[in-house]
């Protein structure tokens, strides 16, 4: 078993990427990240299609840095399935290790048991034109495996499916990933807690939080992060009792944080309640606000804010006959309230951070 | 009868569709209606006509190999390589479609001949009026087909494939051979089948860069231009064989070369 | 239904040159070798013949013989050979030789491999374009070889003689064998050898009227100014000989 190790600086054009990233051996690693963060160029260097301007790239303890893609065993499993049209499915998942100089009987030998192990078997002598999405999906993972690659890139492997096929296909790579040491890249929260150990979020060609999957989903300390796990995200400083923002607002938190630290407060859609007047000023945690935009959400409707205070960009979950209730439309003007109860405040990365969720909320 | 019922190909397009058909297909039409069809028999079989038409498949068709050895890789070079200015390289190649024909002769004489830029390098060695000439004058004319047709479908395939390739453990010739090569195969079908049938036609190029000697150099489009001098008949009888050749070449090579793979 | 759409073809042709104010048009068939000759005569019959347009059509004699053949509203034919002054033999009224035109050698400027006369060409390793035996020049060619006894083995027959100049003019021929008047059109690009044997092959340019021409007068007055003194001195000097 073999991990990867990334110690790099590159740059696309104006774009900077600088990170410093382990991978143990048998380890999946779910890299997060807003659209321009770096994920796509972190995934160029590792896979050998960009070359870093400085660093090292290292798997199972090989510099593998100046060697060509085909030299690295670094596979690869992207979006589009990619397989060969003109070689059958079996030959698909074959062609690794004949590149790899195993002879033509004990390569479709192995191919038709990788073809078993993803559910693939009965495709074997198919050609890709008559596949499925989720069945061409299926077949790139066994030949992606079959190349026995030391470490292996998954590049959002189920955004071009249906969503029907995702959840299956999902459990096959879960399944075959076993002790593989891979890199995955996704948006969608589910996947990181479905196959990874550990969670890595970039933002702006940096890491900006880390740590085991639960944990970083559960208490996000970047906008980005709180967004995919679908919480509420108000950066500030710990204060006895909750969080004070930039502005000088006070957002009474349950449970505070390390006092006088850049801090988060975080709390779910489901616990902002949304009324059409003002509410009863003794009540703490309250603001105006402004509908943005609604969005379905499952059996609820999220409702994205706008507003002065900190009410902005914060979504709030409401039950379709409540949105009824209040008329609500884009531009319709609300008053919000959070249960202190519900909120908990983290201490934040700081300064990064901050930067990291800014840029992500400009681009919203 | 229950038939399925196909969308969309505007009405108004079988107007010039027809049109372009007629313009195709009439002059050989005209062609036929003035052979003397009992008499062509003995004129294709007359001994210059035979000679011309074994020569013309014979350069024709290392012509057309050459198109492949050469072309080949160039539309490869120029669709995958990132070398600053193959984007002109790639007008340069189409330079012998704009060429008329007779200027690329005297084009090659100027490079080959005996006081061209080369030819005059080489003592001793003579390259017009020698079978060698038609064939590079017929590869000259016909390379653009084959290149631009393989370049465009190597642009097309894209290098996605080639990259997961890569990833997959193969080395760049393992690459080329097993994923790029039978990726473009249709282009390079139908590309050898344009090339040869350029090849086969060409005339200009050749009468003026090679001459026109019976067996040696004498093609059979020069052959019908030399004919049409004391016997139209005869000039008439070796051009239908011209285009029964070609249409043969056509039909029995494209489909294959196109569909086979699909 | 093939020949009349030439006809409508070469009438329409000819409606659009002569309608131009003139009353009548005379239109003659002329071989190509004859262009600068019969453009200039054309001139002079004009002069001499108020409102009247005359309308050379200059090309290849078989070409020109074959649009006779077709049926062409033709007034006089000259081409370059009998050969093909027979093909439309039914069509003319009996012709008569009015020049003639004979071979020369023609070198590169400088004539890098020292052709001396007719037998230097059948040299080994010299490389000579002659016109293929099936045209004109080739067949004019081939009578000279047979006439002087010499056996040339060319690199190339070419099409015309136009063609066997530019081989030689490029230096890619070392002689070639052209008539005496594109010899001379061509100037100073090459050189010129005169041989005694050309005699033996001397090719004799016939021109008659036709049976059903539109201008049998203007026709008639036509061919005694090219038969006649003037005509004479004119092709002369083209480099054409008298029958």
């Amino acid at each position: 078993m073999s991990g990867l190790r990334v110690e790099v600086e590159a740059s696309r054009g104006r774009f900077h990427l600088g990170v410093s990233l382990r991978v143990g051996p048998g380890e999946v690693v779910a890299v997060l990240g807003p659209n321009g963060s770096g994920k796509s160029t972190l995934l160029a260097v590792v896979s050998g299609l960009l070359r870093p301007d400085s660093g090292v790239v290292e798997v199972g303890g090989r510099a593998v840095t100046d060697l060509p893609p085909d030299r690295r065993r670094v596979g690869l499993l992207a979006q589009d399935a990619l397989l060969f049209p003109h070689l059958t499915a079996e030959a698909n998942v074959a062609f690794g290790p004949r590149s790899r100089g195993v002879g033509k009987r004990a390569a479709h030998a192995a191919a038709r048991d990788w073809l078993a192990q993803v559910g693939a078997a009965e495709f074997a002598d198919r050609r890709p034109s008559a596949l499925s999405g989720g069945q061409a999906q299926r077949v790139a993972l066994a030949r992606a495996l079959a190349a026995a690659p030391d470490v292996l890139l998954l590049d959002e492997p189920f955004a071009a499916l249906d969503v029907d096929a995702t959840p299956a296909l999902r459990g096959v790579v879960r399944r075959v990933l076993g002790r593989q040491t891979a890199l995955l890249v996704t948006h969608d929260p589910l996947d990181a807690l479905a196959l990874a150990d550990r969670v890595v979020v970039l933002g702006s060609g940096a890491i900006v939080e880390q740590g085991p999957t639960r944990e970083v989903l559960s208490r996000p300390r970047t906008a980005f992060t709180a967004r995919i796990a679908g919480l509420n995200l108000i950066p500030g400083t710990a204060v006895p009792g909750g969080l004070r923002t930039a502005d000088g607002a006070l957002v009474a938190a349950a449970t505070p944080g390390p006092v006088d630290e850049p801090a988060v407060a975080v709390f779910r859609p489901a616990d902002v309640s949304v009324h059409p007047g003002p509410v009863d000023g003794s009540q703490r945690n309250t603001a105006s606000a402004q509908v943005s935009a609604l969005e379905p959400h499952g059996d609820t409707i999220r409702v994205r804010l706008t507003g002065p205070g900190w009410a902005a960009g914060l979504a709030a979950d409401l039950t379709p006959a409540a949105v009824a209730d209040l008329a609500l439309e884009p531009g319709s003007r609300v008053h919000i309230r959070v249960k202190a109860v519900a909120v908990a405040v983290h201490g934040s990365a700081g300064g990064s951070a901050w930067v990291a969720s800014r840029a992500w909320c400009g681009r919203t | 009868m229950t038939r399925p019922v196909r969308t969309g190909l505007p009405v108004l397009l079988w107007v010039p569709a027809v049109a372009a058909l007629a313009l195709v297909v009439l002059p050989v039409v005209g062609l036929l209606g003035r052979a003397d069809l009992a008499a062509l028999p003995g004129k294709v079989a007359g001994p210059g006509a035979l000679a011309a038409l074994r020569l013309s498949v014979e350069t024709a068709a290392v012509s057309t190999a050459l198109c492949l050895v050469l072309g080949g890789p160039l539309a490869v070079v120029l669709a995958r390589s990132r070398v600053r200015g193959v984007r002109l390289l790639r007008a340069v190649v189409l330079l012998p479609l704009v060429l008329p024909p007779v200027v690329g002769g005297l084009a090659l004489l100027y490079l080959l001949g005996r006081n061209g830029l080369l030819g005059s390098q080489l003592p001793g060695v003579r390259i017009p009026y020698t079978t060698a000439a038609v064939i590079i004058a017929q590869t000259f004319v016909a390379m653009p087909f084959l290149v631009v047709g393989l370049e465009g479908a190597l642009r097309t395939a894209g290098e996605r494939y080639e990259a997961v390739a890569a990833t997959l453990g193969a080395r760049p010739w393992t690459v080329f051979r097993r994923v790029t090569v039978p990726l473009v195969l249709p282009a390079v079908g139908s590309g050898l089948v344009l090339s040869f049938a350029r090849a086969l036609g060409e005339f200009g190029a050749t009468i003026t860069f090679a001459g026109s000697l019976e067996g040696v150099t004498r093609t059979l489009p020069l052959q019908v231009y030399l004919l049409a001098e004391t016997d139209v008949d005869g000039a008439v009888a070796l051009s239908l064989l011209l285009v029964v050749l070609a249409v043969l070449v056509i039909a029995v090579a494209r489909p294959r070369a196109v569909e086979g793979l699909r | 239904m093939r020949k009349l759409a030439l006809v409508a073809a070469a009438a329409l042709a000819l409606a659009g040159c002569g309608s131009i104010g003139a009353a009548k048009t005379l239109t003659v068939f002329a071989a190509a070798s004859l262009t600068e000759s019969f453009t200039a005569l054309a001139e002079e019959f004009e002069a001499d013949n108020a409102g009247v347009e005359v309308v050379v059509n200059f090309a290849g004699s078989s070409a020109l013989a074959q649009q006779i053949g077709e049926g062409a509203a033709v007034d006089v034919f000259a081409s370059a050979d009998e050969g093909n002054m027979g093909k439309v033999a039914d069509q003319v009224l009996p012709a008569q030789v009015f020049a003639t035109n004979r071979l020369v050698v023609v070198t590169p400027p400088g004539n890098p491999a020292r052709v001396a006369g007719l037998a230097d060409l059948a040299r080994d390793g010299l490389a000579v374009v002659l016109c293929a035996p099936q045209v004109p020049c080739g067949s004019a060619s081939v009578r000279v070889e047979e006439a002087a006894g010499v056996d040339i083995l060319p690199v190339s027959e070419e099409q015309d003689v136009k063609a066997v100049l530019t081989k030689v003019r490029l230096g890619e021929a070392d002689a070639g064998l052209v008539y005496v008047t594109d010899a001379q059109a061509a100037g100073d690009e090459v050189g010129v050898i005169d041989f005694p044997e050309s005699e033996g092959a001397v090719n004799p340019y016939p021109i008659a009227m036709l049976e059903n021409a539109p201008q049998p007068g203007l026709a008639a007055k036509f061919l005694a100014l090219v038969t006649g003194a003037d005509g004479q001195a004119e092709l002369g000097r083209a480099g054409f000989g008298t029958p």
